[in-house]
C-alpha cells in the first residue's frame, strides 16, 4: 500500500467519520433490535413487527419535523452549505470543450501547468499559485474554464456560489468558508491538491463596508474568513487553489482579496470575437441536427456581442422552432428567428387601425432609410411593424463588427436615426405621434452627452460638465446659469442640425420611404436581404465616409 | 462506498422482520401447562400451581392460604398472586400455537372455609385488549369473576372427615353408623375400614353440594352373618351420595344415601351413579379446582350477558335510579339463550318493561355482535318481578334487526 493510498484511506475516514459512526451505531442498534426481538414472546414479537412500518413512518415524520424546526429556527433555513465535490477526472470538461476564449485559455493553461508541476516548483523553491480570479461578462465560460482546469490538472473540484455563503445570521457565512476550506484541505491531503471554485465571488468579495449601525457585518466576516483561509494556506503542505469568478468590475472587489498571495493571477474572459463566435457556433451546432449549408460566418457576424451561453441558447431555441415547424434539421431561418426571439422578445400582434399601422410603417421606414443611408457603423438587419414587448414596430440594427468606442459621426448618426421616425411621420401626415417618445429620449441623451461629457459640440466646450452639475450626491451645482444655458443650447443645436439633415434626406428619398411603407404594410417584416434588395433597386448603397 | 453502506443498512433492516418471523411460537402446544407452571415458578415463585387443558379450555388452579380476610374480603396479597398467575396465563395463551379459546383460574383458600375466586376469560379478549382493540374497561366487563364460598370445597373436607371418623370407629358418629349399610350392620365392631376410591361433587345451590363417593370396604364378618360373605366379601365396592349444606355448620352433612339398603324383607340396591348424574351442577369447576369439561362459547356468553345485565342496572345512573336488580341468570338450552332476571321498579311507570327489555336486548345483541357469535337460534328474556310484560322471545334475525334499529321495542312487546 503506497503512501498516497494510505493517505486517501485516512482522508476517507476523516471526511466520513460522522457517516461511519452513524453506520456503526445503526448497525449495532439493528443487531440489538434483532436480538431483542428474538428474546420477546412470539405475540409481542409479531406485534412489534406488525407495528414496525407505522413506527418507522412516524419516526420519519418526527425526524422530519425536528430537522425542519432545527433548520428553520437554529440554522437559518434550508440554505445550508451544499458543496459539490467532484473528482477532477469526473468533471469531464476537457480543454478542447472550452472554445471562443482562446486568450483566456492560454493564460489558464499556464495555471494548469503550474498545478501539474507543483512538485517540481516546490523543489526549486517556487511559490505555488494560490488564487485565480476570472473576470468577465456572464455566460462567457468562466465556470467552464474552471472545470476544464480541474479536468486537465486531475484534482478534485469543489464548486460553490458566493451567494451560498451569505446568510441572515452573522457568522454562518464565515463558518461555511471554514468548512469549505477544511474539506478542500482534506481532499488536497488525499489527492495532492484540490480546486475550490467560488462562482459569483462579488457576493462575498465586495469591498468591505464599515457601518456604526453594524450593517454588512455578515459579508465582512465571511470575507475576512476567506482572506484568512487563503492566506493560511501558505503554511500547509498541500495545495488548495481558489478560483473565483465574477462579472463585477474588478474595482468592486475588496483590494485585500486581489493582492498577491490571494487572487494573484487574473484572467479576463470577454465575449468572443467574430472568429470565436464562429467556433462557438460550430461547437454547439454539432449538438443538434442542422442544415450543412448554414453559413456559420454569417451567423457569427449577426451574433455580435453574444456570449457562448447566448449562442448555446440560440441553437437550443432554434431546435425548438424547427421541431415546432415539423422539420428534422435546424435551418438558417430557425437560427435567425431564434436570435430575434431572444433579442426582441415574442411577437404579439396588436389590433391597430389601418391609419395607425400606416403611421407605424412610415415611422419605421423613416428609421430604416436614415440608418441605411446615414449610419457609418450599423447595419439594418430587420424592419418590422409587428408589435413586440412595448413597441409597435422596430428597426433592428447592429454594428457590422465589434466596436468598443463610438466616434462623433456615429453618435450623430444615432441621433439622426432616432429622429428618422419623427420626420417620416411629419412629412407623411403633417403631424406626429406619441411613438416618438423613446426616440427623442435616446436622441436627447446622446446629444446631451456629446455636449456635456464628450466635448463634441461645435462651440468647443470640452470636459465633463456633469461632474460639476448638481445631483443627489452633490446638491450644489458649480456651473453658472449662463454656462448651463449655453451647454443646453449646444445640445439643442445638435438636435436641430440632425433634424434638418434627416428632413432633407427623407424628402429627397421619399420614394424609397413610401416603397418600404408599402412593403411593410404588405409583409409586416422585412429581412436583411429584402432590405438590401430594395435599396439596390433604387441604386442606394450603405453610408460611405465622405471623401 | 456510501452506496455500499446504504445497501448494508437496508439488508440489516430487512433482516429484523425476517429473522423474527421465522421463529416459532414461544410456548409450544405440547408444553402449555408446563410453561405456565414454569413461568409461575420462575417469575413469581409460585410452586403449587396446577394446570390442565381440556379441549380448548385451559384450567389453572392455585391454592392460597388466607385468600379471604376476616372481613370476608379478598386478601390483598392473595390478589397479587392471582394477578401473577393470570399474567402468566395471558402470556402463554397469547404466544402459543395451541388453539386455546378459554381459560379459568381458580384460587381456593386452604383454610377449609370454602372461599374460592374464579376468573374465566376468553383468550380472544386478552389478545384484543393487548392490541387496544377493546378498552380495559370493556375487557374487565367481559371476564367472569366469581368470589364465593363454594359448598363443594368446604363439603369435601366434611365428607372426608366423616369417613375418617368411621375408620377410626369414633364414638362421635355412633348414631349414624347404621346408615353405612352393610359393613356396620354385619361387621365386627372396630373391624371396618372404608377406602375412598372416587369422589365427585356437584354444586346444586349456593349452599348445597352433592357428593358421590365410591368406596372399597373391608371388615370382619360377625358370626351368624356368614351368608353375606359371598354377597359382600371384604373389599367389596360400595357407593354413597351425601348432601352437604354449608349453612348447617358444624354438622353440614344433611343426608347420606347408600347404594345398598335393607327394605325389612330383603337387601336392595340403588343406582347412585345415575341419580348423581341427574342433578344439575350450577358450577363448572371440579373438586380439584380445574374445569370439569371444555367451556362452550354459548355458555360463556350466557354467563357474561347475565352478569352484565346486573352491572348495567347497577352502574347506569339513569337506570339505577329507577330500577332495582335482584338477580340475573343465564343459560343456554337448545341453542336458545334464556335470561331470567328479577328487576323491579322503584316507582312503577308505564314504560318500565319497555325500558328494561330494550336495555337488555341492546346489551345482549351488542355482545353477540362483538363476538361475531352466530351459534344460537333465539333469545328469551324473563323478568320474574311483579312488573307487567315479563317475557319476550326474539329469534336471532329479529335480534339483529333490533340491533340495527329496524325493530323497535314497542313492536316486540
Amino acid at each position: 500500500m503506497d503512501i498516497l493510498t494510505l493517505r486517501r484511506f485516512k482522508m476517507y475516514l476523516m471526511m466520513n467519520k460522522i457517516k461511519i459512526i452513524i453506520t456503526f451505531a445503526v448497525t449495532t442498534l439493528l443487531i440489538l433490535s434483532v436480538w431483542g426481538l428474538s428474546s420477546l414472546e412470539s405475540f409481542y414479537r409479531h406485534l412489534t413487527i406488525a407495528q414496525m412500518p407505522i413506527t418507522l413512518l412516524l419516526s420519519g415524520v418526527h425526524a422530519g419535523i425536528f430537522v425542519f424546526m432545527y433548520m428553520v429556527f437554529l440554522r437559518g433555513g434550508f440554505t445550508r452549505i451544499k458543496q459539490t465535490t467532484i473528482k477532477g477526472q469526473k468533471v469531464n470538461i476537457h480543454w478542447n470543450d472550452v472554445i471562443g476564449i482562446d486568450e483566456a485559455k492560454e493564460e489558464a493553461w499556464e495555471v494548469v501547468q503550474l498545478i501539474k508541476d507543483r512538485t517540481r516548483l516546490l523543489k526549486i523553491g517556487g511559490r505555488i499559485l494560490r488564487g485565480l480570479l476570472m473576470v468577465g461578462p456572464p455566460g462567457c465560460g468562466k465556470t467552464y474554464l474552471a472545470k476544464a482546469i480541474a479536468t486537465e490538472a486531475g484534482i478534485p473540484f469543489i464548486s460553490m456560489s458566493g451567494s451560498e455563503f451569505t446568510e441572515i445570521f452573522v457568522g454562518v457565512g464565515a463558518s461555511r468558508v471554514r468548512k469549505l476550506f477544511k474539506r478542500a484541505r482534506d481532499l488536497a491531503y488525499g489527492y495532492g491538491a484540490s480546486i475550490v471554485f467560488i462562482d459569483e465571488l462579488d457576493a462575498i468579495g465586495r469591498a468591505r463596508s464599515f457601518s456604526f449601525m453594524g450593517g454588512g457585518q455578515e459579508t465582512n466576516s465571511t470575507q475576512n474568513q476567506l482572506l484568512v483561509e487563503m492566506d493560511g494556506l501558505k503554511d500547509k503542505d498541500f495545495d488548495v487553489i481558489v478560483i473565483g469568478a465574477t462579472n463585477a468590475a474588478e474595482g468592486i472587489l475588496d483590494q485585500a482579496l486581489l493582492r498577491p498571495g490571494r487572487f494573484d493571477r487574473k484572467i479576463y474572459i470577454d465575449r468572443p470575437s467574430l472568429e470565436g463566435r464562429e467556433k462557438v457556433f460550430e461547437y454547439y451546432i454539432k449538438k443538434v441536427k442542422y442544415d450543412k449549408n448554414i453559413d456559420l460566418g454569417r451567423l457569427a457576424r449577426k451574433a455580435v456581442y453574444k456570449s457562448p451561453a447566448e449562442i448555446d441558447n440560440i441553437i437550443k431555441e432554434a431546435a425548438l422552432i424547427a421541431t415546432r415547424n415539423k422539420r428534422d434539421t435546424v435551418s438558417y431561418v430557425d437560427l435567425s428567428e431564434a436570435m430575434e426571439r431572444i433579442d426582441m422578445g415574442m411577437k404579439h400582434k396588436k389590433q391597430m387601425t389601418k391609419e395607425e399601422r400606416k403611421m407605424v410603417a412610415f415611422h419605421e421606414a423613416g428609421h430604416l432609410v436614415t440608418t441605411y443611408i446615414l449610419h457609418p457603423t450599423d447595419d439594418v438587419f430587420k424592419a418590422s411593424i409587428i408589435s413586440r414587448k412595448e413597441s409597435l414596430g422596430a428597426v433592428y440594427r447592429q454594428p457590422r463588427e465589434e466596436l468598443y468606442t463610438r466616434n462623433k459621426e456615429a453618435l450623430l448618426a444615432d441621433i439622426k436615426v432616432s429622429l428618422g421616425g419623427y420626420v417620416a411621420e411629419k412629412i407623411h401626415t403633417g403631424t406626429t405621434s406619441s411613438g416618438v417618445a423613446d426616440d427623442f429620449k435616446k436622441a436627447m441623451q446622446t446629444a446631451s452627452a456629446m455636449v456635456w461629457k464628450l466635448g463634441m459640440s461645435d462651440a468647443g466646450y470640452i470636459g465633463d460638465y456633469t461632474t460639476l452639475a448638481g445631483s443627489a450626491q452633490q446638491p450644489t451645482s458649480f456651473l453658472s446659469q449662463a454656462l448651463t444655458e449655453k451647454l443646453n443650447s449646444e445640445t439643442d443645436k445638435i438636435l436641430k442640425k440632425c433634424l434638418k439633415e434627416v428632413e432633407d434626406l427623407l424628402k429627397k428619398e421619399w420614394q424609397i420611404v413610401e416603397r418600404f411603407v408599402k412593403e411593410l404594410l404588405e409583409k409586416e417584416e422585412l429581412e436583411y436581404d429584402e432590405i438590401e434588395e430594395i435599396f439596390k433597386e433604387y441604386g442606394k448603397t450603405h453610408y460611405s465616409k465622405p471623401a | 462506498m456510501n452506496a455500499c453502506l446504504f445497501k448494508l443498512l437496508v439488508i440489516l433492516l430487512l433482516l429484523v422482520p425476517i429473522s423474527s418471523c421465522t421463529q416459532q411460537a414461544t410456548y409450544s402446544k405440547e408444553k402449555v401447562e408446563e410453561s405456565i407452571l414454569q413461568l409461575c415458578k420462575d417469575e413469581y415463585d409460585l410452586t403449587e400451581v396446577e394446570a390442565r387443558i381440556i379441549g380448548s379450555t385451559l384450567g389453572v388452579y392455585i391454592p392460597i392460604e388466607g385468600l379471604v380476610d376476616p372481613d370476608l374480603k379478598l386478601n390483598e396479597e392473595a390478589g397479587e398472586k392471582i394477578e401473577d398467575v393470570a399474567l402468566s396465563i395471558h402470556r402463554v395463551t397469547m404466544s402459543t400455537d395451541k388453539p386455546l379459546k378459554f381459560y379459568t383460574l381458580t384460587a381456593r383458600d386452604t383454610n377449609a372455609i370454602g372461599a374460592e375466586f374464579i376468573l374465566t376469560g376468553h383468550v380472544y379478549d386478552v389478545v384484543r385488549v393487548r392490541l387496544l382493540d377493546i378498552s380495559r374497561g370493556e375487557y374487565h366487563k367481559r371476564i367472569l369473576r366469581d368470589f364465593k364460598f363454594n359448598p363443594i370445597v368446604s363439603g369435601k373436607d366434611k365428607v372426608l372427615e366423616l369417613f375418617q371418623l368411621l375408620n377410626e370407629n369414633s364414638p362421635l358418629i355412633e348414631g349414624i353408623k347404621p346408615i353405612f349399610y352393610p359393613v356396620f350392620s354385619i361387621g365386627a365392631p372396630g373391624s371396618q375400614k372404608i377406602e375412598i376410591l372416587e369422589m365427585h361433587a356437584k354444586e346444586i345451590s349456593l349452599q348445597e353440594a352433592l357428593f358421590y363417593v365410591k368406596t372399597r370396604e373391608y371388615y370382619n364378618l360377625l358370626p351368624n352373618f356368614e351368608v353375606y360373605r359371598s354377597i359382600f366379601p371384604s373389599g367389596f365396592m360400595n357407593e354413597y351420595i351425601l348432601l352437604v349444606n354449608v349453612s348447617m355448620f358444624p354438622n353440614p352433612i344433611k343426608e347420606i344415601v347408600t347404594k345398598y339398603f335393607y327394605s325389612g324383607i330383603e337387601m336392595r340396591q340403588r343406582d347412585l351413579a345415575e341419580t348423581f348424574e341427574g342433578y344439575r351442577d350450577i358450577g363448572y369447576i371440579g373438586l380439584d379446582g380445574l374445569p370439569r369439561k371444555e367451556l362452550e362459547e354459548d355458555w360463556f356468553l350466557s354467563q357474561q350477558v347475565a352478569r352484565r345485565i346486573k352491572m348495567l342496572f347497577e352502574e347506569d345512573k339513569r337506570l339505577n335510579k329507577r330500577f332495582i336488580v335482584k338477580s340475573s341468570d343465564g343459560l343456554v338450552e337448545n341453542k336458545i339463550f334464556r335470561f331470567t332476571f328479577s328487576i323491579d321498579s322503584e316507582k312503577p311507570l308505564e314504560d318500565d318493561s319497555e325500558v328494561i327489555l330494550s336495555n337488555i336486548l341492546k346489551l345482549a345483541s351488542k355482545i353477540f355482535h362483538r363476538y361475531s357469535f352466530e351459534g344460537f337460534e333465539g333469545i328469551e328474556l324473563t323478568n320474574t318481578s311483579s312488573l307487567d310484560g315479563k317475557k319476550i322471545y326474539l329469534s336471532k334475525e329479529k335480534l339483529e334487526q333490533f340491533r340495527r334499529g329496524r325493530l323497535k321495542i314497542k313492536d316486540l312487546i
